[in-house]
């Protein structure tokens, strides 16, 4: 890779840029109207427009923020805490994440999604992703296709996981919801049950009981058994009786 | 089920039982009435040994129509599924401006032979009523056991239900009110007897 703008970037590291920023005491100042920073002039105007004007239209329209950073050198500070420090100065979406190119280093360029997305996709997809995406755009033959390429993977991969992790955030909202009718379907269910059965168990053991009485009461009954005692030498009736006259003889 | 244990009759009804000839009180187990010395030979005397076959409807003066034999017969029925140890028996007669229809009854009840497959417990259980409509007079004989459960003031307002429907000379209804009454009667004595049966006997 042919690293353009020596003369600027030595300044640069000679007006101590890069060792403040090492040791976080870089001052990022108010953001760039382009969402491309280089300070040091490593890509040229066109190319610099070129990267910033699409990423720009997706900020506008998506409010997905790119930002492409272009640096010189980063010493011995790790690229995420480079790329972390420009976000918290200059990205006020949430959705958004920085490209850092360091055209010196051979593990250039970056790119760094905001901490949010580490909450929605699985950190196993997400390194591998960015690391697929970085190998990409590393493999381009010019710093400019390379900070291009990266900026393009990122707002790719932003897209993606946004429309991603908004429909499975969607659809597990919408299982939680489809769950929980189904568990209130449920209990619902069950507690019309028991009350219906109960129902019927009572419904069941009135008519039992009203069977058992009505057939007690319309079944034959039996009288307990009497020690007969004949009288006035009779073997089958001892004369009792009852007479009732309804009207006077009419015979003569 | 009949329980096979007997019970004294005093335990279930209080009321004396009276002659058929002079009305006095008799004892369960008098040989003889202490007052008129009437014992049941007498009545052989006054009716004859030759008694005609009783039939559950013996319509001697033929007072029923079809109507009324099958209405009783319906009646009676009902009254036997309920209290199978009943037999009921329908006697029209007129047995003379003089004679007593209870003695007739007396006379009929234990001097009939027995129907085929009639049993001597079975006759006991007899309930007789008679009928001289000409003479405007009903009566009731019951049998040793079926008097018990059918005592003098219960036979009574069986009887009373009758009056109407007689003076009606709708004797076929006059029977089945009798019957339905006697058997509303015997549904209170069943009770009765079901609670004093459960109930220890007092001890005197």
């Amino acid at each position: 890779v042919k690293i353009p703008h020596l003369a600027v970037i030595i300044p640069a590291i000679l007006l101590g840029v890069a060792p403040a920023m090492a040791a976080g005491g870089f001052v990022h100042g108010p953001r760039p109207e382009s969402s491309v920073f280089d300070p040091s002039g490593i890509l040229s105007a066109e190319n610099k427009r070129e990267i910033s004007e699409p990423l720009d239209l997706i900020r506008a329209s998506e409010r997905i923020d790119i930002l492409v950073i272009i640096l010189p050198t980063i010493g011995n500070t790790p690229p995420q805490n480079v790329a972390n420090s420009f976000a918290e100065a200059w990205c006020e979406n949430e959705i958004h994440a920085i490209v850092l190119h360091v055209p010196g280093r051979h593990d250039s360029p970056w790119i760094v999604p905001s901490p949010s997305f580490r909450r929605i996709i699985r950190s196993g997809t997400l390194d591998e992703t960015l690391r697929q995406a970085t190998r990409r755009a590393a493999a381009e033959p010019t710093h400019h296709l390379i900070a291009r390429a990266a900026s393009i993977e990122a707002a790719d991969a932003l897209r993606h996981w946004t429309s991603g992790a908004v429909l499975s955030s969607e659809v597990r909202l919408r299982q939680q919801a489809e769950a929980r009718l189904a568990l209130e379907k449920r209990r619902r269910l069950i507690k019309m049950s028991v009350i219906s059965g109960a129902g019927v168990v009572s419904f069941l053991g009135l008519a039992l009981v009203w069977i058992f009485l009505t057939s007690r009461k319309r079944g034959s009954r039996h009288f307990p058994g009497i020690r007969v005692h004949t009288r006035l030498g009779a073997p089958h009736a001892g004369g009792n009786h009852t007479v009732l006259e309804f009207k006077r003889p009419s015979r003569p | 089920m009949p329980e096979d244990k007997l019970f004294s009759a005093k335990r279930f009804v209080t009321e004396a039982i009276r002659c058929p000839s002079c009305e006095k009180h008799l004892d369960r187990d008098d040989k003889w009435c202490p007052r008129c010395g009437f014992t049941g030979a007498a009545t052989i005397d006054l009716f004859g040994d030759k008694p005609p076959p009783l039939l559950p409807i013996l319509d001697a003066t033929g007072a029923f129509s079809e109507n009324d034999a099958a209405l009783i017969q319906r009646e009676i029925q009902r009254n036997q599924q309920r209290f199978p140890q009943f037999e009921w028996r329908v006697c029209t007669a007129t047995p003379g401006v003089d004679a007593s229809l209870p003695l007739f009854g007396f006379w009929l009840l234990n001097v009939c032979p027995l129907l085929p497959e009639e049993t001597v417990e079975q006759r006991q259980w007899c309930v007789l009523l008679l009928i001289d409509e000409p003479a405007g007079r009903v009566a009731v004989a019951t049998g040793y056991l079926a008097e018990t459960w059918l005592p003098h003031s219960r036979l009574e307002s069986a009887l009373a239900a009758m009056r109407e429907p007689m003076l009606a000379s709708r004797q076929g209804q006059a029977v089945a009110d009798f019957l339905a009454t006697a058997r509303a009667a015997l549904e209170d004595s069943w009770a009765l007897a079901d609670k004093t049966r459960r109930r220890k006997p007092s001890r005197p």
